[in-house]
Order: structure tokens, then sequence, then C-alpha cells
């Protein structure tokens, strides 16, 4: 049928009125075409005949749009004004069912005009996901553009209609424009607003979820010669993400801003990120410049990333310490800020640069504070671009051991720290002088520590203070350290640490510790005692006095969470020892203590109790301890057993002890009460 | 001639093959031990012993009559002592204890529960800011369990027995679900 036909059934028809009195006409066509738009089995009806002006509509089987259009299948096409002539055809009021490859036949509002080379579309009231969708296209000599408008999409619905296996769970409501700019079957020119509530996601793996986001987002795609041009804008002002191992709850005060853009260049299969700007408001903010190709697997070809953590408090509490989380370095937070530059090549980071500023490190465990850090961090994998990087602090804690202000230069490398110069950092009123400091970490060689130092005039009261010990010790410790090395998680010191304690010497052998900051240490050491003045360490004690010196030695000590488990002491009266041997009246009912109760009472009751102190030839206590008991020694072996003390002169007192096996904990417990200045009480030991 | 043959056969008769067998007795009594001390409130003694099963002298007197039955059995099977007392041991023990406070109010919620191999599983409906620490802790404590079953096998010079020892701790771990936890059985989750 063409238009000369139509025209002569219209003026035909303009007569059959009055011969028949006919108010309405049909004429079906196979098809009626105009510039790519095609209506198939149409049928037209001329209605209201009677009336000046007839009405005329279309009923059509199928519409098939010109490309790209040209997958929707638009079927039982309904216009309730229709016209149609050379390259003219007009649908106004229309009603159609569409279907495509994707959904299921869905009823529509249309209206279609194609007018020479111009074409007009709109759809709406199309029912999609929960929610309503409107298209409206138009064409011209081939350029075209649409706009797809989708409101209140339920996201419940797309995940079942997407069939996706890796999402467990997904809803909320998404208003989503779409425009679209093009050519024939070229796509130049592509922009996306959305707007999604109450975003809820859960994967499979449970490694990624969402809870009440509110997600606005745009995204521009704009055809280029070589390529794509793209920018996009992402920003939750509300909800809460789980992204393993980090949680965030978003709120309107402190939003995450995402902005970036660039170009995707599809020949060279690669993303140049001009500028990618991510704000986490009050915590964050990332800036980044990269090029990324695709060609094989993701590989970061440059970037330069420049982070400025404003608050990092809140950092290390959103971001680092989930990933700290049940290991030894949990409970470690972080406040002050810090501003970073890395440089990364071919997926490897060449350098970074860290500028800390007035940095606090706290540990809720008590294991380690840094207060006031400062300075300059570089780091690259390259020796020959080593700098120099700067640490200072206004003070230090390990464990409860505080240090002074200090400061350290030192390079850094992968797996090697290297010590640029010998700090001298004063700790308890003495120093700590670092000759020499070295870390590597190699896969063939496993990780190993240099470390030269010396410790002199630590002061004993202040480290006594320190440690919240019950006796404050007098004296001060100082120390070679030639070298420690650091294998299957033990720490080794190899050398001596010498204490000047009560007038004598403390040596310090061997010193070996395992998981040091961790819930189980442990430490293993020989310790060394000589000519210490027991005037000095009576005093200390409180065991009550004591004149004379004191020699002797802890072997193959073991302590596990700083508990004794085992070790070989023993401690006593040196040979040939010139001193003057006297022990108080208190000192002896301490001791006997010690041993039992019916020596103490004789003392207490008898003749002796007229007497202050008495001389004496030599005193010892040993102990061989293993699986919780000690195993007692004395000063020499008596009938029965060991002499605690050996007495002299007149009136002569010789404590012995007989119970050679005796509990650990019940020997503490009754060191612990001779050592304090409350009343004695003495039981038997057992 | 003959004389000297009926010694030589006894002697022959008194060369006895013990085959040490699973202590299965022994080990639920230290799984219930060690189990009772993770979560009791107190912190385990670094050095405490474990106790024996009998007395001193009942041991001794058991040894002997073993000692003596064995000149006439020529093969025995016995038992052996389940020796938990190494520092390895002593170490997952402490970590498995320091633990437990945190593990304890995930249990009482029914966030994690009991599975029938005695380790711990996720019921699911975490809260997205629990999800993170309940994994690693999950996947803390699981990993303790098994260490600590190969450390005792080890211990014992028994590796072999890793296998018998952790079914042996999960009926124990279960036995010890306190009320209101969660724990599996048959398949399915019960509360106690």
């Amino acid at each position: 049928m063409n238009i000369k036909q139509l025209i002569l059934i219209i003026l035909l028809s303009a007569y059959l009125p009055c011969a028949f009195s006919i108010d309405s006409l049909s004429i079906s066509a196979a098809s009626i075409k105009a510039n790519g738009w095609h209506l198939s089995n149409t049928t037209l009806t001329l209605s209201e005949l009677s009336r000046p002006t007839a009405k005329v509509s279309l009923s059509a089987k199928k519409l098939n749009l010109p490309a790209p259009l040209n997958n929707i299948r638009l079927l039982n096409i309904r216009c309730q004004q229709f016209s149609w002539h050379d390259n003219y055809l007009n649908c106004q009021q229309g009603k159609l069912q569409l279907q495509t490859a994707l959904f299921k036949k869905q009823s529509a509002i249309f209206s279609l005009r194609v007018k020479n080379q111009q074409a007009q579309l709109t759809l709406n009231d199309l029912a999609l996901f929960g929610g309503t969708v409107s298209l409206s296209a138009q064409e011209k000599n081939g350029n075209w553009v649409a706009e797809l408008k989708a409101t209140q999409i339920n996201l419940e619905k797309i995940k079942a209609f997407l069939k996706q296996k890796k999402l467990e769970s997904l809803s909320g409501n998404a208003n989503i424009a779409i425009n679209l700019q093009g050519n024939m079957t070229r796509i130049d020119q592509l922009l996306i607003n959305a707007l999604t509530t109450q975003l809820s996601v859960q994967d499979t793996q449970g490694k990624l979820a969402t809870e009440d986001v509110n997600l606005k987002s745009t995204l521009s795609l704009k055809k280029q010669k070589n390529g794509w041009q793209w920018q996009s804008t992402q920003i939750i002002d509300t909800g809460a993400i789980y992204a393993e191992p980090v949680y965030l709850e978003i709120t309107k005060d402190q939003p995450i801003h995402l902005s970036a853009n660039g170009q995707l260049l599809a020949q060279q299969q690669k993303i140049k990120l001009h500028s990618a700007k991510l704000i986490h408001s009050g915590v964050a903010m990332i800036q980044a410049q990269a090029t990324i190709s695709y060609q094989q697997n993701l590989q970061i070809q440059t970037a330069e990333i420049h982070t400025k953590l404003s608050n990092l408090e809140h950092f290390s509490a959103i971001y680092l310490a989930p990933f700290i989380a049940e290991s030894a370095l949990e409970g470690f937070n972080l406040q002050g800020d810090l501003t970073s530059n890395v440089t990364i090549n071919n997926n490897t980071v060449s350098y970074l640069t860290a500028h800390l500023n007035a940095i606090t490190i706290n540990d809720t465990k008590h294991r380690f504070q840094a207060n006031t850090l400062k300075g300059t961090v570089f780091w690259s994998p390259f020796i020959d671009q080593q700098k120099t990087s700067t640490l200072e602090w206004d003070s230090l804690k390990v464990k409860e051991i505080p240090f002074d202000a200090g400061s350290l230069n030192f390079s850094i490398t992968e797996k090697h720290i290297k010590l640029l110069d010998s700090p001298n950092i004063v700790l308890l009123d003495g120093l700590l002088a670092i000759e020499q400091f070295e870390f590597n970490s190699t896969p063939d060689m496993g990780t190993s520590v240099k470390l030269r130092a010396r410790i002199s005039d630590i002061s004993l009261t202040k480290l006594s203070n320190a440690m919240h010990w019950e006796n404050t010790l007098s004296g001060t410790m100082s120390g070679y350290i030639p070298s420690v090395t650091y294998k299957d998680d033990t720490l080794n010191l190899n050398g001596s640490l010498k204490m000047q304690l009560f007038d004598g010497e403390v040596t310090i052998n061997k010193l070996a510790s395992a998981g040091m900051f961790s819930d189980f240490a442990r430490l293993h050491t020989d310790i060394e005692f000589k000519n210490l003045d027991l005037n000095e360490v009576t005093k200390q004690f409180k065991v009550g006095n004591i004149q004379g010196r004191i020699s002797g030695f802890m072997q193959n000590v073991y302590l596990e969470n700083w508990q004794p488990v085992s070790f070989f002491a023993w401690l006593g009266t040196p040979e040939n020892d010139q001193s003057t041997h006297k022990i108080s009246h208190k000192a002896v009912r301490n001791i006997a203590s010690l041993g039992g109760a019916n020596a103490a009472d004789i003392i207490s009751r008898g003749v002796l109790s007229w007497f202050d102190d008495f001389g004496y030839e030599k005193l010892a206590l040993g102990c061989y301890l293993y699986n919780g008991v000690c195993q007692m020694m004395g000063a020499s072996a008596a009938e029965k057993g060991y002499y605690l003390i050996k007495g002299r002169g007149i009136p002569r007192i010789d404590i012995i002890g007989f119970n050679t096996k005796v509990d650990w904990n019940t020997l503490v417990k009754r060191l612990k009460r001779i050592t304090t200045p409350t009343d004695i009480t003495i039981e038997p030991l057992h | 001639m003959k004389k000297i043959s009926v010694i030589s056969a006894l002697f022959l008769t008194a060369c006895v093959t013990i085959n040490i067998y699973f202590p299965a007795a022994a080990t639920e009594k230290v799984a219930d031990e060690i189990i009772q001390g993770i979560q009791e409130e107190a912190s385990p003694q670094t050095n405490n012993q474990t106790p024996a099963l009998l007395p001193a002298w009942q041991v001794s007197i058991y040894q002997a009559i073993d000692r003596s039955l064995s000149v006439f059995i020529s093969s025995a099977h016995a038992e052996a002592n389940l020796s938990v007392n190494n520092p390895e041991i002593r170490q997952i023990r402490t970590r498995m204890k320091t633990r437990f406070p945190s593990l304890a109010p995930y249990y009482q919620s029914g966030v994690i529960g009991v599975n029938a191999n005695g380790l711990l599983t996720s019921r699911g409906n975490v809260p997205l800011k629990e999800r993170n620490k309940v994994k690693k802790i999950i996947s803390a404590e699981n990993a303790d369990r098994k260490n600590l079953y190969h450390a005792i096998a080890n211990a014992n010079s028994h590796p072999e027995w890793a296998g018998q020892i952790e079914a042996t701790f999960a009926r124990s771990w279960i036995k010890h679900v306190q009320p209101g936890w969660w724990y599996q059985d048959g398949g399915t989750w019960k509360q106690k």
C-alpha cells in the first residue's frame, strides 16, 4: 500500500456514508514503512466517519525499530490517533507490548512520529523490576539521542533477573537516568545518574556486604578518536559497609566521596586515570594518577598516589585495627597526622615517602608507647635510591621502661633497615648508646638482626619504680651488648649485662627471649652475683640485718610469662670472705622460718632472745627448681639436712633446714612475707 | 642340659613386646581438664604439673605388677600416659585461655557454635561490625585447637595420635558447652 492508494480509499470513504451510512472502515495492510521504522500486519481503522473529521487509528502486530534499537520488539501496537503518508508516520496515544531477549512482554504507553529523516519515540509506564521505566528517543539522519528513566527499581528483582550467583542477597531501591547519544549502531556518549537508597548487599563468601547504604553515582562516557573519555563520582552519605576486613559506618557528617576521570584507550587496552580522589571526610584523603593496562592481567604501569591522613585516630580505628586484629599488633592505635607519597612502576612500589607529624602510638596492652613522633621516612626497594630517613620523639616507653627524647637517622629498603649514626638515648638517668643496628630479611637467609650497644649508669632505683617492683633497688646497671641475634622467633643477647648492685656486681649472661610482646613471653638466662654487700641487700628487702658478703649464681633460668619454671640457684658466703659476719635476731627468725617453725620458737623464747645479733661462719641458700618443686640446699651438709646458717662464736647459732623439697609457690609466699615490713608469721614448710 | 633348655625357654618367653595403644581414657580426662582450665576464670599456673590419674603409690604398685606379669606374658598391651606439660602446649593453652573471654559473648549470643568436630563455626547473622572479629577469632581458635592436638601427640612421641586426640577433644568440647551455647548434634544445631 502506498500513499496514493490510501488517499483514494479515504476519498471513497467520504462518499460512502451517504450511500450506506457507514460509520467506520477498516483496511488491512501487510506493512507500513518509514525510514527504517517498520509496522507489520497492520490494520487501519477510520472511525466516526459521519463527523467532519474522521478518526484514523492503527493496530499492528509488530513494530521493528531501526538500529541500534533493532533488538527490541514492539508488539500489539494500538494507535488511537494515526496518520501516515510518504516518509511520514505519526502514532499518538499508543499502546504496545515490548519484548526483548531479556524481558518478558511488558505493556507500555507509546507515541511515535517519523517525518522525513526525523523520528521520535516515547515509551512510558513500562513496569519493570517493581518500578516504572520510560524511554524517549529521537533520531535524525542516523544521529540519535535516547533517554531512559527508571524510578523505584527494586534491586531484589534485579538480582532475581540477573541470576547472579555471587550475591547472596541484594535489596534497595534505585532511580536511574541514562542519556545515550549515537549514530546508527554507534554509541557516542553515555551519561548515567543513579541514586540508590537502602542498598544492602551480601556476597556468598561473606567478604563484602553493605547495610542501608545511600549511594549517589554519576558516570559519563564520551567517545573519542582513540577510545573513551570518562568521568565518575560516587558519594555515600549513610549506611554501613563491610569489605573484609574493614567495617565502615558512614554518616552524613563523614561521607565518602570518590571522583575520578580519565581515558579508556580500547586499542591499547589501557586506562589512563588522569585524576582520582577519594575523600573520607575527617579521616583520609587519597589522590592518584595512574596508567593501568588490561592487556593480559591488570597491571599498574605507573601511578602516583598522595595520601593525607588528617586524623590517624579515626584512620587506625577504621582501617588499621581490622588488619591487626588477633595478631601480635592488636591493641596498637595511632594519633596525629601523616602524609605520604607513593610511586608505583609495573605493579611494584618504587618509592614511598611518609611525613609523620606529632604522632602518638599507644598500645592497649601497654607494650609500647611513643609520644610526638616526627620525621620523614623514605623507602625504596632500590639500594642506589636510598635516602636518609629521620625519626625523633619526645618520649618512648617499651613495656614499662621509659626513654627520654631522642632521634634516629636510618635507611630503609626492601627488608633492610640500617642505622646511619650512633645515637645516644637517655634512659633511666643512664645512657643507651647504639653503635650498630641492621635488620635484614631474605627468603634464603631468613631474618637477621645485628645490634651492638652499650648501656651505662642505668638507675636501678628508677628501673624498680618503672617496673613497679615491691622493693626498690639502688645502684646502677652498665653493660656491653656485642651482638644480638634473632632466629626462630627468639632473640639472643650475646655478651653480658653487668650491674653494679649492692656494692657488688650482678652479671646477666646468655639472655634469650621468645614472644616478648605476646601473651606467653619466655626467657632464658644465667645470672652471676659477685660480692654483694648483705648489709645493703637486707636493708633493701627488710629481711632483718645481716652483715657480710654474698656471691652465687642462677643458672639455666627459664621463665614463662615472667614466672620461674626452672633454674638452679645458689647464693652464699664467698670463700675466704674477710668481712664482718653478723646476723640480727630478726634475720635469724626470718631465715629459720624458711626451714621450720621450731628453731624460730627457740630463738624467740629461750636465752637466745636476749641477744640482738649473732656471729656466723657462713650462710647460704640454694634451690634447684623443677616441676614446681624446689630442691633445697644450704651452706654445707648437716646431719639429715643442710646448714642455712653455720654459726660462729658465742652464742653460736646454726640454722639447719630439714625439708629438702619445698613447693615453689609456698616458698615464694614465705619469701614475700619475710621481705615485707609486716609482722612475721612462721609456718612449717611441707 | 635339659635344665638349661627349660631355662632358655623361660628366657625366651620373657621377651616382651609391649604395644602402646592410644590412651583414650587418659586423653578424655586430659581434654576435660584442659577445656575446664580454658573456660574457667583464673589463669593456669605456668608450671602446673598434670595431676597424676592415680596416687603415686598406686602407680608404683601397678607398674611393679605389670613388670612381674610381663615375665610370663610374651606380649602385653599397654595404655600410655598422656603428657601435656611442655612449653608449646602451655603456650597454646595460655593463648586459648586469654582468648576465651572474647569468645564467651559470641557463644552466649549464638553467633558461634561448636560443630561436631569440636571446632567453632559462625552460625550466620553476624552483625557487619562484628564480622571481621568473629571470623578472625574463630580462625585463631580453631587453629590453636588443631595445634594443641598435634602438640599433645608430638609431646607423647605419637604424631599419629593427633586424629584420635582431636576426636576425643571434639566430644569433650561438646560436653563442656555451657547453658545457652549452641552445638551441633547429628547435623542440626541445638541450644543447651
